[in-house]
């Protein structure tokens, strides 16, 4: 699937896109390619700039510098047809509260020539949204789904959520993954989502991204992550100390963990013999298992990794300012 | 759907979101309507509170309907859906100009029918009332656009409407800028007025079209609020330059001086001035031409201008108005203050005087003509008067009488102040009357700008000296009639007089 993915255009391109808010840098000379058909995950800490990257990909806001392009078309110049063909459902995003369902629709519907009725109705049924009942005395995650209706509706080519699980329980938020991923089997869409909701994240993506201060750590088809990640699970052992272990750690181990004589790590460059080149790192007689590192611990493992990195860049800075 | 469909779309939502903010702003213009015609006993509630009370719902009822499509919120429903920016903007300004300022302008126009002015006084007054209202509404728009809810909107305003209100008051005080109030009268007026419309229809343009905001926009908040002051507040009536028609007056001056010389006097009469028309002087500067050759400038500007030559009344019904002295030469005084230095140097001796002023010309026209009984009231080219009350004896007779107007100079209404006789039909003749005290305050109409002055007034008969030959008869007030004029003016021109010796 990524290998087809891949051959096509892409339909989000961003290059050296930097924005501030005042003297805080939000996004730092990012490139982002987001291919046709894709359901991309964009993963990031509270403040590592996923909202403002959305917010430009939109063009809700300009980047300062460099260039951001939908379906080839400049973000800051989408026409009516264009913005026809995407759909956003911003974090927090304000409904018209006072409207019932049904009058959302019909305000909604006619800016689109797109607007397919039948799922209109077709997603109500399955959300199990009242039409009658006014926007405003929806619970939150009614709010969302009534939000994904109108996102939905109008069959859009590309679809842009964020954080679009906030406030949902685990029942709506397996409905709309699995709606999600049945209206992606239907048409050539492409998804954007970034969510603090890894696991959902983990089912829906094929494509995933990882925003850190502004800066994209990495972005690339799931399969070849999953792939590249590894979760290596040892117990030391003969008379060897874990911390000498751990204090010989090669460089390619990310999140290490330690209980008692046991101890966890991520690899990210994980090949078939993963498995031999960790034990040979190893005290002889130490035990090792390799599985699949779930998306949650690739990212967990790629965030702190990228903290410390940070913060060593800062100290030596420090340093070198005190001297 | 197209742009005016897409516009009307957003319109209709925007009236149905808000049917109740709608209704009661509908009962809050009734009110101001019913207060400005004193009806329903609503006068105790001051005209002026009514007013700002329409004019402050208004404002808060546009910000509600900006910020509930915030051009600058980048969460906003609309801002990610395939509407046109500029629909949108025309929406909200079709809102504010369909729904709050044709309301209240309908409610003006109501409130002016009682006041009985032709129907393009009607236009011009609510023309300009609505042009300070929009002003108002834009400043209002201006800053709803740029905050998230509408308590941070009130706050920003308020700080900007202080803020600019300092800076201006700075900018036009003369010892900052002595030209600068002068300029923003006649073209600087009429260019602030453009600019106060295209500048905020600009920048929520901008806004809409942009809508990432930075600092820069809350600079061109505040030049809207610059020209929101100057279009919204310069009620100063740009001075009509007409000549009127006819040859010029001529004005004889002699001098007068004054024996502590803190001032030159010069006495001024017209020359073959016509018997309909009165003459008044306003000096603007003048010369004082000293014994040992030297001259000094001395100050104009006096006010109010002195009538050089009282027109007759015309004479209803061919009455004779008693003691009239005024077919005689009529002489005043023009006062030419010097300063204490001038005054030191002029003690040497004044010769001559040259006076530089304008010359402003008005006819009396009969504005009502009532009997001389309380409750009695007309209303008249934007003019009403009723006769509270009456006390009359058999030789004099005196009435309360209360006034109103409106009396925005801006309209052209209310062109002068009113004279007040009272004609006896029985006899064929009539009296002046005189002042006695008088107490009176302003409000306003249902419109920013429109202003109503209400005055009551005391008014006495004046009976004629005896020692001139002219009595009253007993009886003379029985039947008696209060006749007005109005004194309309039929321009000015600017003019030299010289003294002679």
């Amino acid at each position: 699937m990524c290998a087809s993915v891949s051959a096509r255009t892409s339909a989000v391109e961003a290059s050296r896109v930097t924005y501030r808010y005042g003297q805080i840098e939000a996004l730092s000379d990012l490139d982002l390619s987001i291919p046709q058909g894709a359901l991309y995950a964009l993963l990031g800490a509270n403040g590592s700039g996923k909202t403002t990257l959305l917010q430009i990909l939109m063009g809700v806001r300009r980047a300062m510098r460099g260039s951001v392009s939908l379906f080839g078309v400049d973000s800051r110049a989408l026409g009516l047809r264009e913005r026809a063909t995407i759909s956003y459902i911003a974090e927090g995003q304000p409904l018209p509260e006072w409207m019932t369902l049904a009058q959302l629709e019909a305000y909604v519907a006619p800016l689109y020539a797109t607007w397919d009725t039948a799922l209109a109705a077709e997603l109500r049924e399955r959300f199990g949204l009242d039409a009658t009942r006014k926007i405003g005395a929806l619970s939150r995650g009614q709010q969302m789904q009534a939000a994904l209706l109108c996102a939905l509706a109008p069959r859009p080519r590309l679809l842009v959520m964020d954080e679009p699980f906030t406030g949902m329980d685990a029942v709506v938020k397996d409905d709309l993954v699995h709606g999600l991923l049945e209206s992606s089997g239907r048409g050539d869409w492409t998804v954007l989502v970034c969510s603090h909701d890894i696991g959902e994240l983990e089912l829906l993506a094929d494509w995933v991204g990882v925003l850190d201060a502004g800066r994209m750590l990495l972005s690339e088809p799931m399969d070849v992550l999953q792939s590249r990640f590894k979760r290596i699970e040892a117990a030391i052992g003969g008379d060897a100390s874990v911390e000498t272990v751990i204090a010989r750690q090669t460089a390619e181990w990310m999140a290490v963990e330690r209980a008692g004589r046991r101890m966890t790590f991520l690899v990210s460059d994980a090949d078939a013999d993963v498995e031999q080149r960790v034990a040979r790192e190893l005290p002889p007689g130490s035990q090792v298992a390799v599985r699949d590192a779930s998306l949650r611990e690739i990212f967990v493992a790629l965030a702190r990794s990228a903290r410390r990195t940070r913060a060593t860049r800062v100290d030596s800075a420090r340093t070198q300012e005190v001297a | 759907m197209s742009w005016i469909r897409q516009a009307a779309h957003v319109f209709r939502k925007d009236v149905r979101q808000w049917p109740w903010q709608v209704f009661v702003y509908f009962v809050v213009v009734s009110v101001t309507v019913l207060r400005a015609e004193d009806r329903f006993g609503l006068a105790g509630i001051a005209s002026g509170v009514m007013m700002m009370v329409t004019t402050l719902f208004g404002m808060v009822f546009v910000t509600m309907v900006v910020q509930s499509d915030s051009p600058t919120r980048p969460n906003a429903f609309w801002g990610t859906r395939p509407f046109h920016s500029s629909a949108l903007l025309a929406a909200k300004l079709g809102f504010a100009v369909v729904i709050v300022i044709g309301m209240a302008a309908a409610g003006q126009v109501i409130a002016l029918t009682g006041w009985n002015v032709p129907a393009t006084t009607v236009v011009r007054v609510t023309l300009g009332g609505a042009f300070a209202y929009l002003m108002w509404l834009f400043a209002a728009m201006t800053i709803a656009a740029l905050t998230r809810d509408l308590r941070s909107a009130i706050v920003a305003f308020l700080c900007m409407l202080v803020g600019v209100s300092v800076v201006m008051g700075i900018a036009s005080n003369p010892i900052v800028t002595g030209a600068s109030a002068r300029m923003v009268h006649g073209w600087g007026s009429a260019i602030a007025r453009v600019l106060g419309v295209a500048v905020p229809v600009a920048l929520l343009a901008f806004l809409y079209r942009r809508r990432d905001v930075r600092y820069r926009a809350w600079v061109a908040a505040a030049v809207v609020f610059v020209l929101f002051f100057i279009a919204a507040f310069d009620t100063v009536p740009s001075e009509a330059d007409a000549r009127p028609t006819g040859p010029a007056v001529r004005l004889r001056a002699t001098l007068s001086t004054s024996p502590v010389l803190r001032e030159v006097h010069v006495r001024l009469s017209a020359i073959d001035a016509p018997a309909n028309q009165r003459l008044s002087f306003f000096v603007d500067s003048s010369v004082v031409h000293l014994s040992n050759g030297t001259s000094l400038h001395a100050a104009g500007g006096q006010r109010p201008p002195v009538t050089v030559h009282p027109a007759m009344l015309p004479t209803p019904g061919a009455i004779r108005w008693l003691g009239d002295s005024r077919n005689g030469q009529y002489v005043t005084e023009a006062v030419l203050p010097l300063t204490p230095q001038q005054s030191h140097v002029a003690a040497i001796g004044v010769v001559s005087a040259d006076v530089w002023g304008k010359l402003y010309v008005a006819v009396p026209g009969e504005l009502a003509d009532l009997p001389l009984a309380a409750g009695a009231s007309v209303a008249r080219d934007g003019t009403r008067i009723r006769i509270a009350q009456v006390d009359v004896e058999p030789d004099a007779a005196s009435a309360d009488i209360v006034t109103s107007y409106l009396a925005d100079a801006a309209t052209g209404l209310a062109e002068g102040p009113l004279t007040y006789t009272m004609v006896s039909p029985r006899f064929g003749e009539g009296t002046l009357t005189e002042q006695r005290n008088s107490s009176g305050g302003s409000g306003s109409m249902v419109l920013p700008a429109s202003v109503a002055r209400s005055d009551s007034t005391r008014f006495e008969a004046v009976t004629p000296r005896e020692d001139r030959g002219i009595t009253m008869a007993p009886g003379w007030f029985t039947g008696a009639r209060l006749v007005v004029f109005q004194w309309k003016s039929l321009g000015h021109y600017s003019t030299r007089v010289s003294t002679t010796p």
